[in-house]
Order: structure tokens, then C-alpha cells, then sequence
């Protein structure tokens, strides 16, 4: 469960999030949508310790972010928007290494690491340095090293860049049965479909405050938009406003 | 084309106007700051060289001989800077990615001029702060005219131009062999890091063959002998340097103010135009098939992909934090072969250096066994030491919370904090410095004949040293994170970085002295040792209080 309490973040003068209160339940899909600079993404890097708030609290589980970091980043799985790592690793000494910062024992990591490499069928490009990876293949490592320790949030920006349609489907059911599982998501991004058909939740993000929020039914309702619209309209319909 | 040629020369000029756009009070303060550093290292530089000079002056015996030796001396080091800088920005602009979008455009060619320019001006920005206050130290000193002066600028900036192209030219025919021996074997093994390795051993190679014809001459012959035998002497050992030539046009210039200076100043300006039109219009025509040459490798995108050399993955056995990042680091390291490089250079150089006492002592054994040698030499092997370890220092531990900043991400959700990440930077670099360090300093007290005790406080205060200088390093990285480049040259021009590399080198020389001076009283180096450990811990506190307030990301510009 997230819980946002509050919460603003300030760079010098500049106010980016403003006092927001938001709140995810357990096996809830939130989807947050907005323009370029709305503050989303700051918002996910406060959520997963990347960031400090300057006001306000984040609780994760309910266990506080800023006072009690370790315990709290336990239950993280974070998906960047850039998934650039250390060139000089190979994607199996990353995954690896990841696990290690999660205190998974060596022996099971290995293990889940063969496991998870399955999913997206990308066995056999584990020993080869990620520098010579393809966009494709280097988000897929870092979906994959989220998941690594089970986390039991997974804060996500913009997940399917540089995947091609297959890859895509594969990740849909990923977070699909993540969810199922019990697990919260909270994805920030402007592939909207994806929002539509996985979000239970989805929010509008304006100028660091949520302008409007519902199911995707209850949006296109709001809106007073014909049942079928899809999400990418009704976003447009409501930024017009 | 003329157009882009309008943008990229605007382009400093735009930097500079946004840079000031906002916090300009601060941002001025900033730069007045950067103008008092780089003001107060040219004037210690010229009040050094003038009383430098002045005490040469006093022996007459040697006096003469010793200004040829300095006029050599500085022109080497001249040349070691500028042409190791020219073949690093030369073969940095083919790795930058942003490049990417211009080298698609018909403006391609542009990125010539722009790298030509670009390596010229960092190669000559050392004119600030250390080539102007050295040459106006020895005009003054030996009261030349202005015009003199201005000449020895001119065949300084001349020398400068000839060294960076020549690092070009060596850059350039290093990717070409690669090609032609790729065309031998069949296989493609064009890279930037094999061309920078291949330059790297031919230097080495050049260096031995230098040595083996040098060192057979006699050093203390040097001592003994009259004037002509003394340049004689000189002469022999030094014709081998590359600048040995256009180091005697300066020395003409400036301590004997003959015509030969004036005229050959004249000839080698005039040579080096047509030398820098000509390189220009040779790496014109080339920097597209460079480009593409270098811009070939691995990709992977999919499972099918044997033929790709695979690398045995390490396990990372530790589940400790601070235990993977210093396992983290060490692959980190060990994979980058500019990394390797950078350790090689500078522990090569140190070596060479510890050759040289080598090679002093056994020379000077030839005049009667046990030849003490005076105290400073030992103070300036520890200068020397703690010198190299700030180098190494600013290139690999004052990035830290920069370099990370693209994958700050996996470090910043996991859990683990800042501070873990600061403690383990320390422990394997102190580790790393202290392993390779410590015997290099022992073999030079060893070769030179000091004392056991002696010895022993030398090494706990290089020892502590090393750790306050990696801890400053750790410090201000951390206190004073760069958003935006993670470059370790870049990073080192920056106010922390110069801010670095003045605190570390003046807490070196001041170190250093203060060893010279009480080394007789052993009261005196505990309490050195004392004050260092204090300022170890007290670096320690400002690095944990920082690492509490640490960021991993900036503000984002959407």
C-alpha cells in the first residue's frame, strides 16, 4: 500500500509537487497520466527514495520513506525511465548485483536470475556486456531486475519503451498478474493504452497536483464522452478543458 | 555550413548566458571564486619560478647549465600535457553519442573543426595559470625586453599547436593500422580503447628506447665538470626529449636573448601554421570514415547471438553493502580499459621516477660507496607520491556521486544508503592506493638509502595522507553532486574539482615541507600525524552529514 501524505517537493524556489494526498491500496493499478512537466516523474523518484521530500509524508506499507529508508526500499520494485546501467557489467553480473543490494543469498539468486531470464526469453544474453545490449534488450533487464527480490510495490516510469509487440504482451501479463497477486503498482506514463486495459485506478497529473481521478469508465462518464472512447481522447478532452 | 560554423563559435558565449540566467549572484561569486583560485596559482607560480631562479643564481658554477636544464624541463612537461590531452579529446569526441545527430546532417564535416578547436583550447588553457606566470618569472628575472617575452609566448603557443597535432596525427594513424590489420586478419578490431592501448605501448616502447640510450651517461659528471662540460654533459642526456630542440630556442630566447631566438621563433610560428592547415584539412576528409570505423561493435538485441564474445560473469558472493560496492567497483574498474589505462600511466610514471633514483644512486656509487644524499629528496619522494595519488584521486574517487548520477537509480531504490556507498569508495580506494603505492614509496627510500625509523613515519603519514585525500575526494562528491556530467575531465574543471585539486596538491607541498622541517624531531611527526588523523575524522563527520542530506536525482527539465 502507498500512502502520500501531503507531500511537496521544492527545488530551490521552485514548487514541483504541491501538498499532495494520495493513497494506493494493496492489488491496486494506479496510472498517472499528465503532460511533460507535470511532475510525475519526480513524484515516482520521491516515492522510491530518490528524492527527499521537502513537506509532507510518504508511507510504503507503512513504513515512513525518509525515516526508515532500508526497510522501506525492501518492498520496492523500481522500473526507470532510462534503463542505463554500469556499461561494463554483464546483465547477469547486474541482476546479480542488484539481488546481492537485497541481501538475496547467492545460491537463490542464481537460480531466480535463470527464471526470470525465461520470461522474455533473452537466455543466452546474460554473459554479454551491457554495453552491447539494444534498447529492447536493457529495459527488459531492468523489468526483470525489479522483480528479482518480490517486492510488494512496484513503482514503474514508463514501462514498454523500445519493446517490440511481443515483448509488450509479455509485459502487460507480468504487471497483470503482479497485481492478482496482491502486489501495487503505481505507472507513470504516456502509453495510454496500456493505462486503460491494466489500470484500476488512473489519475490526470497537472502542474504537480491530480486534476481529475477514477476508474477508466468513470473518466470517460466525467467527461461525458461516448462509452468506447479511448483513454488517449479522453486525456486530450480533459488538458482542452 | 558557414551558418553552423556561426552557432558553434556562438555556443560558449549562449553557455555562458544561461549559465548566469539564474542565481546570478551566486554564479558570479562562483566564477570570481575559480578567478581567485586560478589568480593565486599563477602567482605562487611566478613568485616560485622568480625565487627559484634566484637561488640557482647563487651557484655560479652550475647556474648556466641549470637554466638550460629548467628551459628543457618545462617544455617537457609542456609536452607530456598537451599531447596526453589532445589524444584524450580526440578520442573522446568519437564516443560522444550527442555527436550522433550532427554527424547524420550534411554539416558533418563541422565536427573537425569543432574537435580541432575544442582540443586546442583545453590544451591551452594551462597558459592561465601556469605557462604565463613561469615565462614572465624568467623575463623578469633576467630583465629581457618585451618583445622577447612576447616571442617566447608565441613559440609557446606554436609548441602547444604542434603537440596536440601531433597527438592527433598519432590518434589517426593508430585507427588506421588497426583498420589495415583488420583487413589482414579478417576480423574487425578497429576500437577506440585498442587504438589509445596501441599509442600507449608504442610510447612505452619509445621511453625504453630513450632510456637505454640516455642512461649510460654520467650524472654526477655533471657536478664536477666546467661550464662546457657541464651543457656537454646536459646535451647528451637530453637530446633524446622530443621539445629538445624548441627548448633551446627558448632558452636562446630567453636567458641569452640572442638572434637565434628571434629567428627560429619565426620559422617554427610560420611551420606551425602550415602544419595545423594541413593536419585541418587531413582530418577533414577523414573524420567521417573515422567516425564509422569507430562506431562499429556489438549489438545485441536478441537470444541468437554465439558469435559475440561472452565474459564470465562475477557472483557477487557478499550480501554486505559495502562489501558489493567494493566488489562493484573492482569489476567496474578491471572492465574499463581507460580506467586500466589511467592506473598504468600514472603508476608507470611513478615507476619511472623510482628507475631514476635507481639509476642516481648507482651512479653516484661510482664515486664512493655510502653517498647520503640531503634530506629534501625524501620529502619531495613523498611530494611525488601523494602528487600521483590526487591524480588518481580526481580521476577515480571525486566522481563518485556524479559519475553514478545516469544509474543512480539502482543504487538509490536499493537498500542501502549514501553512507554505505562513501565507506566503500574509501576502503577500496585507500585499499587499492595504499597496495600499490606503499611499495613504490619503500623501494625509493630502500633505493636511496634511508634510515629504517625515518622510513617507517614517512609511510604513516603517506598513509594518512592518501586517506584525507580520498576522503576529500569522497567529500565534496558527495557535498557537491554534478547534475549534469559525469565526465571525469569535465568534472575536474569544475569549482569542487578545482577546488580539489588545489586542496590536495597544497595540503601535498605543505605535508611534505612540514616533514622536511621536523623529521629530527620525532615529537614533531607524532604531532603531524595527530593533526592528520584529526582532519581524517573530521572529513569523515562532513562526508556522513552530507551523505544525510544526499539527493540521487535533480530537478527534471521537462
Amino acid at each position: 500500500m502507498i500512502e502520500i501524505k501531503g507531500v511537496s517537493k521544492k527545488f530551490k524556489d521552485k514548487t514541483i509537487i504541491h501538498s499532495l494526498d494520495l493513497s494506493i491500496k494493496k492489488g491496486e493499478f494506479y496510472a498517472l497520466i499528465g503532460p511533460n512537466g507535470a511532475g510525475k516523474s519526480t513524484l515516482i523518484k520521491l516515492l522510491s527514495g530518490l528524492l527527499q521530500p521537502t513537506k509532507g509524508e510518504i508511507l510504503l506499507d507503512g513504513i515512513n520513506i525518509v525515516e526508515n529508508p532500508k526497510e522501506a526500499k525492501a518492498l520496492i520494485g523500481y522500473i526507470p525511465d532510462e534503463p542505463t546501467v554500469w556499461d561494463g557489467m554483464t546483465g547477469f553480473e547486474f541482476m546479480n548485483f542488484v539481488g546481492a543490494l537485497y541481501n538475496i543469498p547467492a545460491n537463490e539468486r542464481e537460480k531466480d536470475i535463470k527464471k526470470l531470464l525465461k520470461i522474455y526469453n533473452i537466455t543466452g544474453t546474460e554473459h554479454q556486456l551491457y554495453q552491447d545490449y539494444s534498447r529492447g534488450v536493457r529495459q527488459k533487464y531492468s523489468i526483470l531486475a525489479a522483480l528479482l527480490h518480490n517486492p510488494s510495490i512496484l513503482l514503474i516510469d514508463e514501462p514498454i519503451v523500445g519493446l517490440d509487440p511481443i515483448s509488450i504482451d509479455i509485459t502487460k501479463n507480468i504487471l497483470d498478474e503482479f497485481v492478482k497477486d496482491g502486489g501495487t503498482v503505481l505507472m507513470v506514463t504516456h502509453t495510454l493504452f496500456v493505462a486503460q486495459e491494466l489500470a484500476t485506478r488512473i489519475g490526470l497529473f497537472e502542474k504537480g497536483k491530480i486534476k481529475i481521478e477514477g476508474t477508466y469508465k468513470e473518466l470517460v462518464d466525467k467527461a461525458h464522452l461516448p462509452a468506447k472512447t479511448s483513454l488517449d481522447d479522453v486525456y486530450k478532452n480533459y488538458l482542452a478543458k | 555550413m558557414s551558418e553552423s560554423f556561426g552557432l558553434l563559435l556562438s555556443y560558449p558565449g549562449q553557455v555562458i548566458k544561461r549559465y548566469l540566467a539564474r542565481e546570478k549572484f551566486t554564479r558570479i561569486f562562483a566564477i570570481f571564486i575559480l578567478l581567485l583560485i586560478i589568480l593565486f596559482i599563477g602567482v605562487s607560480i611566478y613568485v616560485t619560478t622568480i625565487e627559484g631562479l634566484n637561488f640557482i643564481s647563487r651557484d655560479i658554477e652550475l647556474r648556466d647549465a641549470l637554466y638550460f636544464y629548467i628551459a628543457q624541463l618545462f617544455y617537457l612537461l609542456v609536452f607530456v600535457l598537451s599531447f596526453g590531452n589532445s589524444i584524450l579529446v580526440i578520442a573522446a569526441s568519437f564516443a560522444r553519442k550527442s555527436h550522433q545527430w550532427i554527424m547524420a546532417t550534411p554539416s558533418f564535416s563541422i565536427m573537425a573543426f569543432v574537435n580541432l578547436f575544442q582540443l586546442l583550447a583545453s590544451s591551452l588553457w594551462i597558459f592561465l595559470a601556469v605557462i604565463i606566470p613561469v615565462l614572465m618569472g624568467i623575463a623578469q628575472f633576467m630583465g629581457v625586453d618585451g618583445l622577447q617575452l612576447f616571442l617566447s609566448f608565441v613559440l609557446t603557443t606554436a609548441l602547444i599547436i604542434v603537440e596536440s597535432i601531433c597527438g592527433v596525427l598519432a590518434y589517426m594513424l593508430s585507427v588506421y593500422l588497426l583498420r589495415y590489420l583488420s583487413t589482414l586478419i579478417g576480423r574487425n578490431i578497429v576500437s577506440q580503447s585498442l587504438a589509445i592501448i596501441l599509442l600507449v605501448i608504442s610510447s612505452v616502447l619509445m621511453i625504453a628506447l630513450f632510456w637505454r640510450i640516455a642512461i649510460p651517461q654520467d650524472f654526477v659528471k655533471f657536478f664536477d665538470g666546467n661550464y662546457i662540460v657541464q651543457m656537454q654533459t646536459m646535451k647528451e642526456q637530453l637530446i633524446y626529449l622530443p621539445t629538445f630542440g624548441i627548448a633551446q630556442v627558448l632558452h636562446d630566447l630567453l636567458f641569452c636573448s640572442n638572434i637565434f631566438g628571434t629567428t627560429y621563433t619565426i620559422i617554427f610560428t610560420g611551420l606551425t601554421l602550415g602544419l595545423l592547415i594541413t593536419v585541418y584539412v587531413l582530418l577533414d576528409k577523414s573524420y567521417l570514415v573515422m567516425w564509422q570505423l569507430l562506431q562499429e561493435g556489438n549489438y545485441i538485441a536478441g537470444q541468437d547471438n554465439k558469435r559475440i564474445n561472452t565474459y564470465k560473469s562475477y557472483n557477487f558472493p557478499a550480501i554486505n553493502a559495502v562489501h558489493n560496492i567494493i566488489d562493484k567497483e573492482l569489476l567496474l574498474i578491471w572492465r574499463d580499459k581507460k580506467n586500466l589505462l589511467w592506473f598504468v600511466i600514472v603508476i608507470g610514471l611513478w615507476l619511472a621516477q623510482t628507475a631514476v633514483s635507481w639509476r642516481v644512486t648507482a651512479n653516484a656509487n661510482n664515486y664512493g660507496d655510502g653517498y647520503i644524499f640531503p634530506d629534501f629528496v625524501y620529502a619531495l619522494i613523498l611530494a611525488i607520491g601523494l602528487y600521483f595519488i590526487s591524480a588518481l584521486s580526481l580521476r577515480f574517487v571525486f566522481p563518485t556521486f556524479s559519475a553514478e548520477r545516469k544509474v543512480a537509480w539502482i543504487l538509490g531504490v536499493a537498500p542501502i544508503s549514501p553512507w554505505n556507498i562513501a565507506v566503500g569508495k574509501l576502503l577500496i580506494y585507500t585499499g587499492i592506493f595504499l597496495f600499490l603505492g606503499s611499495p613504490i614509496l619503500i623501494a625509493n627510500f630502500v633505493i636511496l638509502g634511508f634510515g629504517f625509523f625515518p622510513a617507517l613515519l614517512y609511510w604513516i603519514v603517506f598513509s594518512l595522507s592518501v586517506i584525507l585525500i580520498v576522503l576529500l575526494a569522497i567529500y565534496l562528491s558527495i557535498a557537491y553532486p554534478n547534475r549534469f556530467s559525469s565526465d571525469p575531465e569535465t568534472l575536474s574543471t569544475t569549482l569542487p574539482g578545482l577546488a580539489f585539486t588545489s586542496l590536495a596538491l597544497g595540503g601535498t607541498i605543505i605535508i611534505a615541507n612540514i616533514m622536511y622541517l621536523v623529521l629530527s624531531n620525532v615529537d614533531l611527526v607524532v604531532l603531524l600525524i595527530l593533526l592528520i588523523t584529526v582532519l581524517n575524522l573530521l572529513l569523515t563527520s562532513l562526508t556522513y552529514n552530507a551523505s544525510e542530506k544526499f539527493e540521487y536525482a535533480g530537478e527534471i527539465i521537462a
